[in-house]
């Protein structure tokens, strides 16, 4: 056999074993046409989404008084919103929502990762029974809970004291978002957690973990080297299960804190019975959560080949 | 192997699913015998919370003895609300969960296990619910689904969950395919439903129970939601527009609503209702958890797969059927007619207090509808002559009112007799009505009202209908009233004119809930002078010679404050106010005058106004107005307000007559 040149591979790479034992080794690009399809499956979702919920809104604010709607009268006039486009409207919800958004989807991100790490890791049963009931009690309890909560501790603080510890709430006061933030990213970093934790255990009982294992590896390597990178595309889609959680819980948060993103945004528009605002914010919703399901694909192809295949 | 012995350990080691069971267990008895345990009536409304040593506040009333959980703003018991909202709230929960379950688990086996175009369009209807926020879409269907009631409402919550469901069970169903026994079962020629029934839906079953279960506590999270801006099921306290609307049958969702109305020191009012929600949605979640550890292949907590399939069916069986007899509870109950609702009625005066007796039934009819009643209203007399209204919005059993001292409907109560019986049904009498006249009336002003009241005033030998129909048009509001004989419609109407028994003035109770918390403010009594009489009952239409309506020759009102709402709220049991009998001067009030107690326990904190006013004609206002007559100035109106300032109370008069008006005030011993 002939070796070396520049066109040839050399002994032992995938190409070479391919052809000598018929098993194909390469690791594949990204299978494009499978991206392209899904790009096209989700414009054609969110062009039906866009209409079936333009249609709803229309007919429904069509029959009903929205002055009188129950909301209409606590969400008041529109002032975060007023004398702007439609386009600045949304922009403006848009830049607002995502203060909440992206620190909420990178805390909740890093938080459930390391806290994986930790509990595979540490040998001490009592910090994984805490790790575990922590995450159990926190993918439990919706956002909502979790607002509601610190909503009302900081209302018995400031009606006792008559100090707002953390003025993030009151529309008219360009607050801080700890408390909007902390609320959306607990669930979503209880997820995280108990999805890559699930993986975790699973990979340490695989045959080349125990293999790894046997010729002498540390456990630290062990989850570094190979548990970690096959919990990546688990993670991925728990991080993009956290976007949707996020996104969901986004209009009724923002509501409790008076945030005036794309949420509270919603629920405006709905209260001054405006279609279009209300369809270009519901419409929102959805084009962010069919990027995320696009980018997650593309993301998840990435980090598995063998999601390649 | 996994025997009996280590299952239940297993079970017992499961923390998250024996929290769960033991949950459950409450929820389930709460669903069954909350409104029993409740310590007061939950539809109660009180305007003055009172306890033991003639304490008092204005609601919402804090947690204490009487209240644990305290009272909402209506004065309504929070811990009675919550044990008697559970039936409602775990209802619904069930059936939009029935619903989810067949939309998700129906097009998931269908599109699972048929692919190809099913698939397709399936996934697609999926994809595109998924797409919106659930709160979002079920916000924007519960608004445009509002007429529907219940049906609407749970339909709404119903519609939007079903993707999640479906997209899992289509996901195992693809899986299941491809097992070598459901494939067994296709080669031996079975059916398509034999083997989905036989060969795939069991080895579902603990998954689609771990699935249902935190869907249930999905859709509850939903109804919290909702709840909390104001969308529920069964009325409530929410603000429309700037008024308040109350009523009706509590529900957990329903008691969150209106929150961000309240005032800042009023919030902890909806931390009951939300903190229960939690409860019930993290019990929920965790036997969701708890299941999923039991059936994981990897867990340590692994149940034996006999042990799984038996307690995922039953759980699984238990959770249809309940939903199935909640559906059918909660819809069967939506809609009463005159009879039934009369039945409850009576049902709730005896929980406010024995004796009651119906004095009136009233049937609201909308223009459009002359078949439905648009809503039903009962009127009840103690023999102390209290008056009790239970009411039925829209004739729905789940939409009860029941308020103290509530007239909605002009019935001038003390006018009236305790209903004798009747034979014929208020549609006939409405039928025969249309022929005298009210079908051309209806055709002359197309947006009429009617209402049909039965009853029985002094001196009528029988009950009548008395249907209105009444109309608003350019030259006025516009009448028609038309007596019917309830005995026989074709009979006429026999009365004999005798003197009411008493001539007796209404006394007005009108509070302002949304002020100052605890302290009485005002009570205010104003003297006015209005001789003649009034034909109330019948108007200008009626019989001539039948005049009930006494002249109103005082007015009571009691004030708490200076009310941003003014609310007239006729109903607490407690408060206590001043008949006056009618065309009397007002300085003979104080031998008249009397207040009247209701619990022979609570001290009522009364003041006696006529000696009030006595005190200051004495203080210098009957000298001002003998100087005022010298003037010219004979005819005068005085108001007189008393007012508990910082823990003493003061009795203010203003008098007025022609362009003069003077103020005087006093110190008054509280008794």
């Amino acid at each position: 056999m002939q070796q070396g040149g520049a066109s040839e591979p050399c002994a032992g790479s995938p190409t070479t074993v391919t052809r000598e034992v018929g098993v194909d080794l390469r690791r594949p690009g990204l299978h494009w046409r499978h991206l392209g399809f899904a790009l096209l499956e989700s414009v054609a979702t969110l062009a039906a989404v866009a209409v079936v919920v333009t249609a709803l809104i229309t007919w429904t604010l069509a029959h009903v008084d929205a002055g009188r709607l129950p909301f209409a009268s606590v969400v008041g006039p529109w002032p975060p919103f007023e004398d702007l486009s439609l386009l600045e409207a949304v922009a403006v919800g848009v830049s607002r929502s995502a203060i909440l958004v992206v620190p909420a989807l990178i805390v909740s991100l890093a938080i459930g990762l390391l806290s994986a790490i930790t509990y595979v890791a540490t040998s001490s049963p009592w910090l994984r029974t805490l790790l575990w009931s922590l995450a159990s009690i926190g993918a439990s309890l919706p956002p909502f809970f979790w607002a509601f909560l610190m909503y009302l501790t900081l209302l018995f603080v400031a009606t006792r004291t008559g100090v707002w510890v953390l003025p993030s709430f009151g529309l008219y006061i360009q607050g801080h978002p700890l408390l909007p933030i902390i609320a959306l990213t607990l669930r979503p970093a209880a997820a995280i957690f108990l999805a890559v934790t699930a993986v975790l255990e699973e990979v340490q009982h695989g045959e080349f973990i125990r293999a790894a294992r046997a010729r002498g590896l540390s456990e630290q390597r062990l989850v570094a080297v190979h548990a970690l990178p096959n919990s990546a595309a688990t993670a991925l889609s728990a991080v993009n299960s956290g976007l949707f959680a996020i996104v969901s819980a986004l209009p009724i948060i923002e509501y409790i804190f008076w945030w005036d993103g794309a949420g509270f945004g919603f629920i405006h528009a709905l209260a001054i019975g405006d279609v279009d605002a209300a369809a270009a914010f519901a419409v929102l919703f959805a084009v962010v959560l069919a990027l995320s399901n696009f980018a997650s694909a593309v993301m998840a192809q990435y980090i598995d080949p063998r999601m390649r295949r | 192997m996994y025997g009996r012995v280590s299952d239940l350990s297993r079970i017992v080691a499961n923390v998250p699913l024996m929290i769960g069971m033991l949950g459950l267990l409450l929820i389930v008895l709460l669903a069954l015998a909350g409104e029993r345990l409740a310590p007061h009536d939950p539809f109660v409304q009180r305007l003055v919370v009172f306890y033991e040593g003639g304490r008092f506040t204005t609601p919402p009333a804090p947690p204490s003895e009487r209240f644990p959980l305290g009272t909402d703003i209506l004065g309504r018991d929070l811990f009675s609300r919550v044990l008697a909202g559970a039936r409602l709230t775990l209802t619904l929960a069930l059936v939009a969960l029935l619903i989810r379950t067949v939309l998700g688990v129906g097009l998931g086996l269908l599109a699972g296990w048929r692919g190809g175009l099913t698939d397709r369009a399936a996934t697609a209807a999926a994809s595109v619910l998924a797409g919106v926020p659930q709160f979002a879409l079920a916000l924007i269907l519960a608004l445009a689904l509002a007429p529907y009631g219940v049906v609407g409402f749970a339909i709404a919550v119903a519609a939007v969950g079903w993707p999640e469901l479906m997209q899992s069970v289509r996901r195992e169903v693809l899986h299941l395919r491809r097992a070598p026994w459901v494939e067994a079962a296709v080669g031996l020629g079975a059916q398509s439903g034999h083997v989905v029934s036989q060969h795939v839906v069991p080895v579902l079953a603990p998954q689609l129970v771990v699935l249902l279960t935190l869907q249930a506590g999905a859709v509850l999270l939903l109804l919290a939601e909702l709840g909390f801006v104001g969308m529920f099921i069964a009325g409530g306290v929410a603000y429309y527009g700037g008024e308040p609307v109350r009523d009706h049958t509590p529900e957990w969702g329903q008691m969150l609503a209106g929150a961000r109305a309240y005032r800042l020191e009023d919030q902890w009012v909806v931390a009951v209702p939300a903190l229960v929600l939690v409860g019930v949605i993290a019990v929920l979640n965790l036997f969701g958890q708890g299941l999923r550890a039991a059936s994981s292949p990897h867990s340590p907590l692994r149940l034996g797969p006999t042990t799984m399939h038996l307690l995922s069916r039953a759980l699984l069986a238990s959770i249809l059927i309940g939903a199935a007899a909640g559906a059918f509870v909660a819809f069967r109950s939506i809609e009463i007619d005159f009879a039934e609702g009369l039945e409850r009625a009576h049902a709730a005066a005896e929980k406010v207090e024995p004796g009651y007796r119906l004095v009136a039934g009233v049937v609201r009819l909308d223009a459009a509808d002359l078949v439905r009643p648009a809503k039903l209203n009962y009127y009840f007399r103690s023999p102390n002559r209290r008056l009790l209204r239970v009411g039925f919005a829209g004739a729905d059993a789940n939409a009860a009112e029941t308020r103290p001292f509530h007239d909605e409907d002009g019935i001038h109560d003390l006018q009236l007799m305790p209903l004798g019986e009747w034979s014929v049904e208020w549609e006939a009498a409405l039928a025969h009505a249309e022929t005298l006249g009210g079908s051309e009336f209806r055709e002359g002003y197309p947006a009429t009202l009617t209402r049909v009241w039965l009853m029985q005033a002094h001196g009528w030998s029988h009950p009548v209908y008395l249907i209105e129909y009444s109309a608003a048009s350019v030259e006025g509001r516009r009448f028609l009233r038309i007596p019917v004989n309830a005995l026989d419609v074709t009979a006429p109407i026999e009365f004999s004119l005798v003197p009411t028994e008493t001539l007796i003035g209404r006394a007005r109770i009108a509070a302002f809930p949304r002020l100052e918390r605890g302290v009485i403010t005002a009570i205010r009594a104003r003297y006015v002078s209005e001789p003649g009489l009034r034909n109330e009952l019948w108007g200008e239409d009626g019989p001539a010679g039948v005049l009930f309506s006494p002249p109103t020759p005082a007015e009571v009102t009691m004030r708490f404050g200076d009310g941003v709402q003014s609310v007239d709220v006729h109903f607490d049991l407690r408060a206590g106010f001043f008949l006056v009998p009618s065309g009397l001067d007002p300085l003979v009030l104080p031998e008249l005058s009397e207040s009247i107690p209701v619990e022979p326990s609570v001290q009522l904190p009364t003041v006696d106004l006529a000696q009030a006013f006595l005190r200051l004609e004495e203080a210098g206002g009957r000298e001002m107005r003998e100087q005022w007559k010298a003037q010219g100035h004979g005819e005068w109106v005085a108001d007189m307000v008393i007012l508990v300032e910082e823990a003493r109370l003061v009795a203010q008069i203003t008098y007025a007559a022609g362009p003069l008006e003077r103020q005087l005030r006093l110190e008054l011993d509280s008794d």
